[in-house]
């Protein structure tokens, strides 16, 4: 299914919801994330992709495809590019490696952000099982 | 503008003898619409590709090729056409990728091949350095080239994106050709790459806004090339993904070569194509130094990654103590100078050992440099010792009291490696300073002629300009006494050092390292021995001060090998904690096997910090060597941060562009289990599991 479709979406959070284990792959985190996707193709418009994990249960995960944005809050923020996620997504670059590249700019205290990273790792890698199309 | 005709097509006459080819041809020349017909007789030996191929596998991207430093000129198709795929170090390079079936032959590679004459500029250049034999391998192309088929050459079409950067640099100045791109690697593109990326060469910071513009609303990731050394030295090792571009655009700088000297404002103008090399010798001749550190890294790249480390930095500064202003484009396409008035604070950083990029933060398109005035009355000071220690309280001592103007503690490895003209010497020249000399460390001080009176009253001795010069020109006479008797009489001595460089036996030494022009001339190859007569003989090439300025000496550390610079910055106050952190780095490199040694230790800001290298050497040709390299750089980075008052590499790099205050306070205390925990997650996910 299409990368970032209404489809995708759906099967996303269905995924994430029934294979993280909160306390193994969450690591019973409490956080917010706000992703900011830029320049997808073929128009350039941005997608905002919002979570919001309590005790490593998500408890939001919101996709907005709309070019207006998202209105929440959330304790880190990270802006790039559609291909860096995609590469992200693929299992290509780590989200570390896009950090220390400059493809990914945090917003946040950035001790906190990389004891997320491992988390996060964990749910890219629940994602990858869906059959994308980028 | 020179341009040579294709070499093919100027064959007179073929002959064979003794297993050689004698190829004569008129080289036809043109100069300034002039022709020039020159007779050059040509020997094409029954070429080796498998030679050729062994010399390529040892080339390193020093980058040496690039400037001159010799007088030889410059390699016209480099010159010209810019690419790497048109200088020494790129042919080597497409060479290997070729014999290797990296990549397949394309037309370009004809334009390539024909552009180089075999003038023999990049033997004397790569020799002087390496000891390799470029042309060589230049040779063994053109000849590779000969046997193949015209329907061997792929065609590359264009693509929109070639279309569009073409637009924007020119046509000849952006390139998706793959044997041009394969040129870029090892040096920012990944040895297992594909070959998915562009080649573009902007001229100046509107080009290249107007480059990152298109890169990112295309969705195509960039990186910028100056010198590529940095990269280079990541290349092979687990660091390669972390510094490396997997694909997309690779933004070489080398076309902004402006360079202007403002005399009256003691400033420079320095584009993004000049190396510190070119910029020297510019300011010299208006008795002005730079700040520099190696002779081919780039200025404005230095000091974006690591701030212009020299030995001139206690007097000079570092990162933006460098410069006045810097014209920058940030990953937007903004153009930005640091003097505008309506950005954020440019000189600022996060703090925290987290705080880890491997890109600069912006591109430098170009820089306002500080220059520094040149006295008539300066010296060098020259202070052996065995004990580190002793190097430590000196050079420390000076620098706190503000005195000289570079100060360095050199290794005995840096010594041998820097003044050897070949690994070999090298290796014998270290030998003798260890075990017969018990010269471990030298304490390296340039000042002018009060300092150095106050200096030689803190020691009981010093090696003076003529011992110098006498271990320049006479190393290799001095490899070849490794075990004469001469030697084992002077390791009886109480203090070898003293009997050598100040007692009764300095003048012996001197006779017997029968240190001449000539002499040294005589370990290069025949066809080259004149040349190096006649290099040897100026006398820039014996003089400490301009070796120390123009620092030609060490990409020797790079021949036919590779080396990996570990360390960082420890403030002087913990200097209790200096010796454990070159053991720390003895212990790592001994369990790993590799052949280590300390690089330099040099202090900066008035003595309050100083900056150590220390080196792991390898074959960057063994997957072994490699594999165990991999494992000291994860060992010996987690450690550093156990340490306190240690900022280490890792965290160093590409801080130059901010004020070292904003770098290095408040002092980095060694960090807790749990962040310990953390930074090996962390570097677990850059380098990957190893």
């Amino acid at each position: 299914m299409k990368f970032l479709s209404d489809e995708w979406i759906k099967k996303a959070k269905q995924i994430t919801a029934e294979k993280l284990d909160p306390e193994k792959d969450l690591k019973n985190a409490t956080t917010s994330l706000l992703n900011i996707i830029e320049n997808i193709p073929p128009d350039g418009k941005s997608i905002y992709f919002f979570i919001l994990v309590k005790n490593g249960i998500i408890e939001e995960f919101v996709i907005d495809n709309k070019d207006y944005g998202l209105n929440k809050k959330a304790e880190f923020i990270v802006t790039g590019n559609y291909d860096t996620f995609v590469q992200i997504l693929k299992g290509e670059m780590s989200t570390t490696i896009a950090l220390i590249k400059n493809r990914l700019k945090i917003k946040g205290d950035k001790v906190e952000a990389l004891k997320f990273v491992k988390p996060m790792d964990k749910f890219n890698g629940c994602l990858r099982k869906i059959e994308t199309e980028y | 503008m020179i341009e040579y005709y294709p070499f093919l097509t100027n064959f007179l006459s073929v002959k064979t003898f003794n297993n050689e080819i004698y190829i004569k041809l008129y080289l036809q020349i043109t100069i300034l619409g002039v022709e020039m017909t020159s007779e050059k007789i040509l020997t094409l030996e029954k070429t080796s590709f498998k030679g050729a191929l062994e010399i390529a596998k040892k080339g390193t991207h020093c980058g040496m090729c690039r400037f001159d430093f010799l007088e030889t000129g410059l390699c016209p198709s480099g010159k010209k056409h810019g690419f790497l795929a048109y200088w020494p170090q790129g042919r080597m390079q497409i060479f290997k990728n070729l014999m290797e079936e990296k990549v397949k032959p394309t037309e370009k590679l004809i334009e390539i091949v024909n552009s180089c004459s075999l003038c023999g500029i990049c033997d004397k250049q790569c020799n002087f350095a390496t000891q390799l034999r470029p042309e060589k391998v230049a040779k063994a192309l053109k000849d590779y080239v000969e046997e193949l088929d015209k329907g061997d050459f792929q065609n590359i079409p264009e693509d929109k994106n070639i279309i569009a950067l073409r637009k924007i640099v020119g046509e000849e100045w952006a390139t998706n050709d793959p044997i041009i791109t394969s040129s870029y690697i090892s040096s920012i593109i990944a040895p297992d790459s594909k070959f998915n990326f562009y080649i573009v060469m902007p001229k100046d910071a509107q080009e290249l806004s107007k480059v990152i513009k298109y890169a990112n609303s295309n969705n195509l990731p960039y990186l910028p090339r100056s010198g590529g050394t940095l990269l280079s030295m990541a290349a092979p090792t687990v660091l390669s993904n972390a510094f490396g571009l997997e694909k997309g655009i690779v933004i070489d700088l080398l076309r902004m070569n402006q360079l202007e000297i403002h005399p009256e404002s003691q400033t420079a103008m320095v584009g993004a194509g000049i190396t510190a090399f070119e910029l020297q010798k510019e300011a010299h001749k208006h008795n002005l130094r730079a700040n520099v550190a190696e002779a081919g890294a780039h200025i404005c790249a230095n000091i974006a990654s690591t701030g212009i480390l020299s030995t001139w930095g206690n007097k000079y500064g570092w990162a933006a103590d460098n410069f006045i202003d810097v014209e920058t484009v940030d990953d937007e396409g903004n153009i930005i100078n640091h003097s505008d008035l309506e950005i954020e604070n440019p000189y600022t950083t996060e703090y925290g050992f987290t705080n880890i990029s491997l890109v600069p933060p912006l591109i430098v398109t170009k820089v306002t440099t500080r220059l520094n005035p040149v006295f008539d009355d300066e010296e060098a000071v020259f202070v052996p010792f065995e004990n580190i220690q002793d190097a430590i309280d000196l050079s420390f001592k000076v620098a706190r009291r503000g005195m000289g103007f570079s100060n360095v503690i050199l290794s005995r490895k840096y010594l041998a490696e820097f003044i050897s003209p070949t690994p070999n010497i090298a290796k014998d020249f270290e030998y003798i300073l260890e075990k017969y000399m018990k010269l471990n460390y030298a304490v390296d001080i340039i000042c002018n002629k009060d300092e150095k009176k106050i200096i030689e009253s803190m020691v009981d001795y010093t090696i003076d300009k003529s011992t110098l010069k006498s271990l320049i020109l006479g190393c290799p006479k001095l490899s070849t006494l490794k075990d004469s008797e001469f030697m084992k009489i002077l390791s009886e001595e109480k203090d070898p050092l003293k009997a050598i460089f100040a007692g009764p036996m300095k003048e012996h030494f001197e006779k017997a390292l029968e240190a001449t022009p000539e002499n040294i001339s005589k370990i290069y190859d025949e066809d080259l021995q004149d040349f190096f007569k006649k290099a040897y003989s100026k006398p820039e090439l014996t003089n400490i001060i301009w070796l120390h300025e123009h620092r030609i000496f060490p990409s020797r550390l790079m021949r036919q090998r590779m080396f990996l610079p570990m360390g960082g910055v420890i403030w002087t106050e913990y200097e209790k904690n200096l010796l454990d952190w070159i053991n720390m780095f003895v212990n790592v490199g001994d369990k790993n096997k590799l052949i280590h040694a300390l690089g330099f230790i040099s202090p900066f800001d008035q003595g309050r910090f100083a900056c150590l290298e220390y080196d792991f050497y390898y074959d960057h040709n063994d997957p072994d060597a490699k594999k165990r390299v991999d494992k000291a750089i994860i060992e010996s980075q987690e450690r550093s941060l156990q340490i306190d008052g240690i900022l280490s590499a890792l965290n160093f790099y590409f801080k130059g562009l901010y004020r070292k205050e904003h770098v290095l306070f408040p002092i980095a205390k060694a960090i807790s289990d749990d962040d310990r925990e953390l930074f090996r997650e962390l570097l677990k996910n850059i380098i990957g599991g190893v």
